[in-house]
């Protein structure tokens, strides 16, 4: 009982397999576990109604060993994972994207990466320039088609 | 059950059709109350202006009702679906979760059986809602274009049309190179400022809702006017039945539990179900089975039947240049027309749209966006990197046929938190329809290489499309093959009035809610002749 309390309140077995996930790049991206996204992904899950259950169940797919393995062999019991357990496998990669780029500094990559700004769409917005009526010079040019009611 | 109050109309439902009805009627000194089962949703306070924005859509506006699972929902049973259901239940109802895409049906719409033979003929024509559209406009702050030729001639829209983008214009050369029909969207967008809204600021998620309140949503046009005039609207009402008399001829009250908790009961004159297609079905089928005599239980056997949706196909190119697809309203830029009507050479009947759509954020460009989830691991960032910002889709609405094994009944025995019965939907894509989504999906294709895309995405049914219910209570002049009447009223009850996409017999290949509102207020005027039939006593009445 204390341990199956533990993986739903302490995160961090979790941290290696975020990082496997999303574990970044030399250039731009940072990875999972560098901006702390264990706990976030294990809180993430676990407000759902089933989320304890589905955390217990990766931790037993995945734990004692997962940290201790090579990274080939992370992948590949993730991959077994993925395969043999998809929708438990869906819901851990989904709240691990979910929290990665909703990470500031994430969002400040993509920025720096794409000129996506790193703000949300409200209240500033985008431009709204004039529709240009003159694109439609060549359809304006077709008769109408629509079929009437006594066709 | 302690308290009992009097109305003389109630409408169940606060969305796009209860809205419009309610203003339409309100004014006249009628006592007009209605429940509905969700909450004010502030559109002020949008997610769209919070840094975890993302998240909210895949979260509390979430489209699926059993993903979101919000007090106000109900869950739905999809155990026999190929579609998954997407609406949103508050004042506004889905048009507070909406893009706002607000095309008209085609006057072939109304007429698929005589034209085509297929489906029923509606008993009303394209001329007889053409008032009502161009009212319902005006109210929802529509814009765009007149002088489509692929639609008939419409009144100049009340403000200019949505800019097209970077994307959006690759798609509009590609449409004048192939010799397609094309047209900006009419949307329920404003463009330019008015008293109460201002203009778009091409933010681009419109499913959040708007704190410009430019997208409109029925809690910002109709419901503030209806109110002023005197509409009585309760929210966290749940209707759990509608009452007969021991016959089952007449509709007497409806049962309901209010936001306490509390069972009450309203006792009406007139009752108007405005619960969606899904809704709708629902609570008729809960209050009405196995409660009536054996005709009018033979008259009511066509609720729940003939479910119509729009499978939905979403084709996407990905470009290898920025097309800024991130920027304005996510539905709503062009669409085309070209093969909306029947053309037996292609091998079906009825047709599609295509209407462009832009992209989304990062967050949902990783889960997937219209195209497929990234991958996880060493390559997932090379390919956000080339695939954000980088595509633009096409969806291919297709117009959908009553089918006997598309439904909605109930999952007996399984309720909603508030001890209702839950709605089963009994949905698979017909051959028709998988014709028409095949057909679509080639053109799109082809559209999308011949506007640059170097890849071609294919979604070839979008699961998590069913945002449009109609069919489920169906109007007509046949009682033996249809609910209600070209007025709303059902044929076996006569003071119940259905006014949402649940009339609906045909389905279109369009979004609906224009001509769901439209029908509404026609509705509203129609039963307006009878409890009020002159123009002098609704004068007098007026402001009473």
């Amino acid at each position: 009982m204390v341990a199956e309390q533990s993986v739903v309140q302490t995160f961090d077995w979790l941290s290696p397999i975020v990082d496997c996930l999303l574990p970044g790049d030399e250039k731009h991206w940072p990875s999972a576990a560098s901006v702390d996204l264990a706990d976030r992904v294990g809180e993430f899950i676990r407000q759902s109604d089933d989320g304890e259950q589905v955390l217990s169940s990766v931790f037993k797919l995945t734990q004692p060993a997962f940290s201790t393995l090579s990274r080939a062999l992370q992948i590949e019991c993730l991959q077994a994972l993925e395969s043999n357990e998809s929708k438990l496998f869906d819901r851990l990669l989904i709240a691990t994207y979910n929290m990665y780029y909703t990470d500031p500094t994430v969002r400040q990559v993509i920025e720096r990466v794409t000129g996506y700004e790193a703000r949300p769409p409200q209240p500033k917005g985008y431009p709204l320039e004039p529709f240009d009526e003159t694109l439609l010079n060549k359809v304006r040019q077709r008769n109408p088609f629509w079929r009437q009611e006594n066709e | 059950m302690k308290h009992q109050d009097t109305a003389d109309v109630v409408i169940i439902g606060a969305g796009a059709a209860g809205a419009a009805f309610a203003w339409r009627l309100s004014g006249m000194g009628l006592n007009i109350v209605c429940l509905e089962q969700g909450y004010w949703v502030k559109s002020e306070a949008s997610p769209s202006q919070d840094e975890n924005w993302e998240l909210a859509l895949q979260t509390r506006f979430h489209p699926n009702p059993n993903i979101r699972k919000a007090p106000s929902d109900y869950p739905v049973d999809t155990v026999n679906s190929d579609i998954e259901p997407a609406n949103y239940n508050a004042v506004g109802g889905s048009t507070i979760r909406w893009g706002a895409h607000f095309p008209r049906l085609h006057p072939s719409d109304f007429k698929v059986a005589t034209l085509d033979g297929v489906g029923c003929d509606w008993p009303i024509s394209y001329s007889d809602l053409e008032p009502y559209y161009d009212l319902n406009d005006q109210m929802m702050g529509v814009c765009g274009l007149a002088g489509d030729p692929a639609n008939p001639p419409r009144t100049p829209r009340p403000f200019p049309p949505l800019p097209l983008c970077t994307g959006t214009t690759r798609l509009q050369t590609a449409f004048d190179q192939l010799g397609w029909h094309w047209w900006p969207s009419d949307a329920a967008i404003q463009t330019q400022d008015s008293d109460s809204r201002q203009a778009c600021n091409f933010c681009g998620p419109c499913g959040l809702g708007c704190p410009r309140k430019a997208r409109a949503s029925v809690d910002i046009t109709y419901w503030p006017l209806a109110i002023k005039q005197g509409v009585t609207l309760k929210t966290g009402c749940t209707v759990l039945q509608v009452n007969t008399n021991s016959k089952g001829t007449r509709a007497e009250s409806v049962h309901y539990i209010d936001a306490s908790g509390e069972h009450k009961m309203l006792v009406a004159n007139t009752i108007v179900l405005a619960a969606s297609g899904m809704g709708t079905p629902r609570l008729l089928l809960a209050s009405l089975t196995n409660k009536m005599g054996s005709n009018s239980s033979d008259r009511l056997s066509e609720i729940g039947r003939n479910l119509m949706l729009h499978p939905t196909a979403i084709v996407s190119g990905v470009f290898s240049q920025s097309l800024k697809t991130y920027q304005g309203p996510f539905a709503c830029s062009l669409f085309s027309q070209e093969f909306y009507e029947t053309d037996l050479r292609r091998g079906f009947v009825r047709g599609c749209q295509l209407q462009a759509l832009r992209s989304q954020g990062p967050l949902g460009t990783a889960l997937g966006g219209y195209m497929s989830r990234l991958p996880w691991g060493t390559d997932h960032h090379e390919r956000f990197t080339h695939g954000f910002n980088h595509t633009v889709s096409i969806t291919v609405t297709s117009e959908d046929l009553p089918e006997p094994s598309n439904f909605i009944d109930l999952a007996v025995g399984d309720t909603d938190s508030r001890g209702m019965v839950i709605p089963r939907m009994h949905y698979k894509v017909g051959e028709n329809t998988q014709k028409i989504l095949h057909f679509g999906i080639a053109k799109a294709t082809e559209l999308l290489r011949a506007a640059g895309a170097h890849n071609v995405n294919v979604n070839p049914l979008s699961r998590q499309a069913g945002f449009h219910f109609m069919g489920t209570a169906r109007m007509g002049n046949d009682e033996d093959k249809s609910v209600v009447s070209a007025e709303g009223r059902c044929h076996a009850i006569n003071n119940i009035l259905v006014i949402d996409g649940s009339v609906f017999p045909s389905a279109g290949a369009v979004n609906p809610t224009s001509t769901l509102q439209a029908f509404a207020l026609r509705c509203a005027d129609a039963l307006l002749d009878t409890l009020i039939p002159t123009t002098n006593d609704r004068l007098l009445r007026h402001g009473s």
